[in-house]
């Protein structure tokens, strides 16, 4: 059950790309293909924001620390002072953590909205997340005590092998690979996991466990993690950026990808492999942080359009900087006490998209 | 308009057919059946089916061992720290779904259940035998496991449960004191997959640490609001608790395990006055947070036999 | 072959069909009711059914397993024909109760019942159907507001981003307040909103069977605006049928269904969309026959689920809606891929 509607959420996904694919949304934003000033300039100004959220987040927490206290313990830390501690090693990795994940998730999102050409794509419409929960669950039930590490690597064999059982299920489908055929076949095969996830749970009493597991969060993240999830991450987005032009093109639509010498088959699963890498390496620290991956991306193509080279940094930065005000906000609505990760990203994404959603001109 | 007739027809045989079974139902409630009345004392030695967890640790208590028990919604089976007291016992199904086939296959002479469960479900009980109702939400664990010993005729063993319970609670208090010195400032934490709770001065465990063991609470504890069993909390502020003793469950999961190994590498963790004095007790959870008589009295055990390994 | 003909040739085999159902409906129906934990010969089974077992056998089969299959069963008719509503009015086969938040928002009353009352004894429980109708109906009401736009009317695109978020939205509130739950009450919404039938009693049976035996019919006797609406809405509109109110009209029935049946069995995902697919292969598109055999195969594939699930899954048994997503999930893939004609 964790994240309940998950069936109703994805199946409601594929509608929209259906709706979505009548018409070609991506016309209008060719024109603004061109224009690299006002992207420079929107980067600038989101690297800004990141690290006014970087300063804000780190001077404040549940603890309450003067700035001067707060930066000496950034730069001159002393592990013998308590208050150099909670910063360095309470609040400073859970911070970068949220960055990074944020940065992850976004871009995961991008780059799977390319690829499916699916406005409404996150890593959940590949049944990413599922795959990997579901191995999760399964070895919960039958090989308990597995070390974090191994668990790493099932999580990331899970996500792998269900978006190939998908790459290999929609392309049985009569004619070519296409985009509606991956996303539906994904969203399908993500309910039937998720479905399976659950029965299994419930047979052996997990259930709450893996709510948790489910709910996100940030609070746990260490030194150690970050120096496993950082080059991962940090490499596959800049893998992703050098692919951004490929995606663009793919994006565009089959044919004229193809007519543009592009080879389809291969830049979809070079994206979907970079997709499992981030989303592999964020879910195992983080849990799935529902949201992200899909309204960052989106607020980047409003801003600088539709061409990925702009889009995947552009969401890297505003990915991070949500998810670092999003754990400010669980961390400092009522301190010390906590809320989930999860729920402030919808809290704070909920409205936005609404927003967005009632901007939505088209009448279908 | 040969469809819509037929189909109201249809309509209205299933609702005659449904109403006759129904009917049927209720007839037979009223011609067998055993009278349910108020039951006010049992054999202890009779056939008992309980049909809340409570109520089978209250009977346990009293070394009375029902035929059948409810079994615990989360874990799908009886309580880890009570299986063993429960060979041969029958699961009855969770509380929230009884297993009626279950009740009637075992016949028992008596069905314990909690005032607060299900109405229809009663009456179904009702019907397969006596049924003892008791409210066990109200009161203390002493006061519930008088009122259970009462109806099974067994107010004396109830009675040297307590006393047992209130002389390991002098010895361990004893043992606390000569460890920790008097005054000692006591926290309860627990450790979840993705979270660190801070345990209240209520329910489950505030009375067994600060009532019968009359223990300090640590700073800001207290102020965490009485109806709530815990407060999740910032481990920024673990250091302003200042607590001379952490008494510490972590929850039975892998996730949960590997947060905790992950917190006591913490430089914070490792600074804290109870971590550096080796004052951080890992309590057995499943007794810890069982409030029941036998719960609490196992939980007594678990931290005697926690003080005496140091 | 002229018209006439061939409207007779789909009714012969839309009735060919619905006996076919009919009869495997019963057979399963049937089974089901010679599961539970107290084995009983089907003889006995048979001679309870009709008055003359031992008072005890009357009592497990009346009492104990009968309820609970009927409940079963109508929930499956009420989610299946919504589910045909859904798909109808909006021109998708791909649409289900699930698209406005009905399940979300009816996993949302749920939490708040639980969480509120920490308490699933008792009389209280009967408001549970209560809470996931109006957490349903809710959220329904919210997203249409938000939805509506003053000159344009209600948009389907905006409907379904709407849909969404809001969706997204209370389905995190759940979640957090699903984490606040003691370890019991946790196990029982986690089953419930997983799709667990756990109406077992006669007045469960009472409290669902006025909707179902209201809303379907009404539902029926507008199968020939639901053929309308196939066609599109301008079409709809040159046929002369009002087409934003009937569209409304219908809707409200469909969720009132939905929601009723949500409430009995928790939230089943997979009936609303399979059904109607499996019942278009059947008898083709036309509602009047649609409708009825959607019924039918919702009913079929619920009781086949429950039972499945209580019968091989000892002692945890695992809700309906798991089997329904197991069974289901591939069974509509290979209707998507594997069979040549792709009906999207």
């Amino acid at each position: 059950m964790f994240m309940y509607g998950k069936n109703e959420y994805l199946i409601m996904k594929m509608i929209i790309l259906i709706i979505w694919n009548r018409e070609d949304q991506y016309k209008d934003g060719m024109r603004k293909m061109e224009g690299n000033f006002a992207f420079v300039l929107y980067l600038l100004a989101a690297t800004a924001g990141l690290a006014v959220s970087l300063f804000v987040s780190i001077s404040y927490g549940a603890k309450d620390l003067t700035l001067s206290t707060v930066w000496s313990g950034v730069f001159h830390y002393n592990p013998d002072i308590t208050s150099h501690q909670i910063v360095h090693d309470i609040r400073l990795p859970r911070i970068l953590g949220a960055a990074l994940v944020g940065m992850a998730f976004a871009v995961a999102g991008a780059i799977m909205q390319g690829v499916t050409r699916n406005p409404m794509a996150d890593t959940g419409i590949l049944g990413v997340n599922a795959g990997s929960t579901f191995v999760v669950v399964l070895c919960f039930a039958f090989l308990p005590n597995l070390s974090y590490s191994v668990l790493i690597v099932f999580s990331f064999l899970g996500a792998a092998l269900t978006t190939v059982m998908i790459l290999a299920l929609g392309s049985l489908s009569p004619g070519r690979l296409n985009a509606l055929h991956l996303t539906i076949a994904g969203a399908v095969v993500a309910a039937i996991l998720h479905s399976f996830s659950t029965g299994i749970a419930i047979y052996f009493a997990l259930s709450q466990d893996l709510a948790f597991w489910y709910a996100g969060g940030v609070a746990g993240v260490t030194w150690e993690h970050l120096r496993v999830l950082a080059p991962i991450i940090i490499l596959a987005i800049v893998w992703a950026v050098s692919m951004g032009r490929s995606i663009s093109f793919l994006s565009l639509g089959e044919e004229t990808a193809m007519n543009l010498g592009l080879r389809v088959q291969y830049v979809r699963i070079m994206g979907l492999t970079i997709v499992v890498l981030l989303a592999g390496a964020s879910v195992s620290v983080a849990g799935a942080v529902g949201f992200v991956g899909l309204i960052v991306p989106h607020i980047a193509r409003k801003l600088i359009g539709v061409d990925y080279r702009k889009i995947i940094p552009l969401s890297a930065i505003l990915g991070a900087i949500l998810l670092i005000w999003a754990d400010f906000a669980a961390r400092m609505v009522n301190p010390p006490r906590e809320f989930a990760l999860g729920a402030m990203v919808s809290l704070v994404g909920v409205p936005f998209f609404l927003y967005l959603a009632r901007k939505e001109r088209r009448s279908l | 308009m040969k469809s819509k007739l037929s189909l109201i027809g249809v309509l209205a045989l299933i609702i005659t057919i449904l109403s006759a079974c129904g009917g049927q139902a209720k007839s037979n409630s009223t011609s067998e059946g055993a009278s349910a009345g108020d039951v006010q004392q049992v054999d202890p030695n009779s056939k008992i089916a309980s049909m809340s967890i409570h109520m089978t640790n209250n009977l346990l208590a009293l070394g009375i061992k029902p035929a059948g028990s409810a079994i615990g919604g989360g874990v799908g089976d009886f309580l880890p720290h009570v299986k063993d007291m429960l060979q041969g016992t029958v699961k009855l199904g969770v509380v929230t779904e009884p297993d009626m086939e279950a009740v009637l296959a075992l016949k028992p002479d008596y069905i314990f259940i909690e005032e607060q469960f299900g109405g229809q479900d009663r009456a179904k009980l009702e019907k397969i035998a006596p049924v003892v109702s008791m409210d066990l939400d109200q009161g203390t664990w002493r006061d519930q496991l008088k009122q259970v010993a009462a109806v099974v005729g067994k107010s004396k063993v109830a009675d040297e449960f307590v006393k047992a319970y209130d002389e390991k609670t002098t010895r361990v208090r004893k043992l606390i004191s000569d460890e920790l010195g008097s005054n000692a400032k006591v926290m309860a934490i627990r450790v979840s997959a993705k979270e660190l709770r801070v345990m209240s001065t209520s329910r489950p465990v505030g009375p067994i640490m600060f009532e019968d063991l009359q223990l300090t609470p640590a700073i800001g504890v207290d102020k965490i609001a009485e109806d709530e069993p815990y407060e999740v909390i910032s481990k920024e502020v673990l250091p302003d608790f200042d607590a001379d003793a952490i008494f510490l469950i972590v929850n039975d999961d892998d996730n949960a395990k590997k947060a905790y190994n992950e917190l006591e590498k913490n430089p914070l963790w490792e600074n804290l006055k109870a971590v550096k004095n080796n004052h951080v007790y890992t309590l057995d959870g499943q007794k810890w947070l069982d409030y029941s008589s036998l719960g609490q009295s196992m939980a007594m055990d678990d931290m005697e036999q926690l003080l005496a390994k140091q | 072959m002229n018209v006439k003909e061939q409207s007779e040739m789909r009714r012969k085999r839309a009735i060919v069909i619905a006996v076919a159902l009919g009869l495997l409906g019963a057979g399963v129906v049937l089974f089901s009711l010679n599961t539970g934990s107290i084995r009983l010969s089907p003889s006995s089974v048979m001679k309870a059914l009709f008055g003359y077992g031992s008072p005890e056998e009357t009592m497990i089969l009346y009492e104990y397993r009968m309820p609970r299959i009927i409940v079963t069963l109508l929930a499956g008719v009420g989610l299946g024909v919504a589910g045909a509503v859904f798909q109808g009015i909006s021109r998708n086969s791909l649409a289900d109760p699930g698209i406005l938040g009905i399940h979300a928002g009816a996993a949302f009353g749920l939490m708040i019942y639980v969480s509120f009352f920490r308490t699933l004894e008792g009389p209280a429980t009967l408001m549970i159907p209560l809470f996931t109708l109006l957490g349903g109906t809710g959220i329904a009401i919210v997203i249409f507001l938000l939805a509506y736009d003053r000159y344009r009317g209600l948009m389907p695109i905006r409907l379904l981003l709407v849909g969404i978020a809001i969706e997204a939205g209370f389905s995190s509130i759940t979640l957090l307040l699903s984490l606040r739950l003691d370890e019991n009450t946790y196990a029982f919404a986690a089953r419930w909103l997983a799709g667990n039938v756990w109406g077992r009693d006669w007045i469960h049976v009472w409290t669902l069977l006025p909707w179902i035996c209201l809303f379907v019919p009404l539902i029926f006797y507008r199968s020939r605006l639901l053929d309308l609406f196939t066609l599109g809405d301008e079409m709809a509109a040159g046929l002369g049928s009002a087409v934003n109110r009937n569209r409304f009209v219908l809707l409200m029935f469909a969720i009132a269904l939905s929601c009723a049946s949500v409430a009995m069995v928790g939230g089943i995902g997979f009936i609303g969309l399979a059904a109607p697919h499996i019942a278009r292969k059947l008898v083709g598109a036309q509602h009047r026959y649609l409708l009825p055999i959607c019924a039918m195969v919702g009913l079929v594939i619920l009781v086949t689920a429950d039972t499945i699930g209580r019968s091989f899954f000892q002692p945890n048994a695992i809700p309906a809606g798991v089997v329904v997503a197991a069974i289901g999930g591939p069974y509509f893939l290979y209707l998507l891929f594997i069979k040549k004609k792709t009906s999207l």
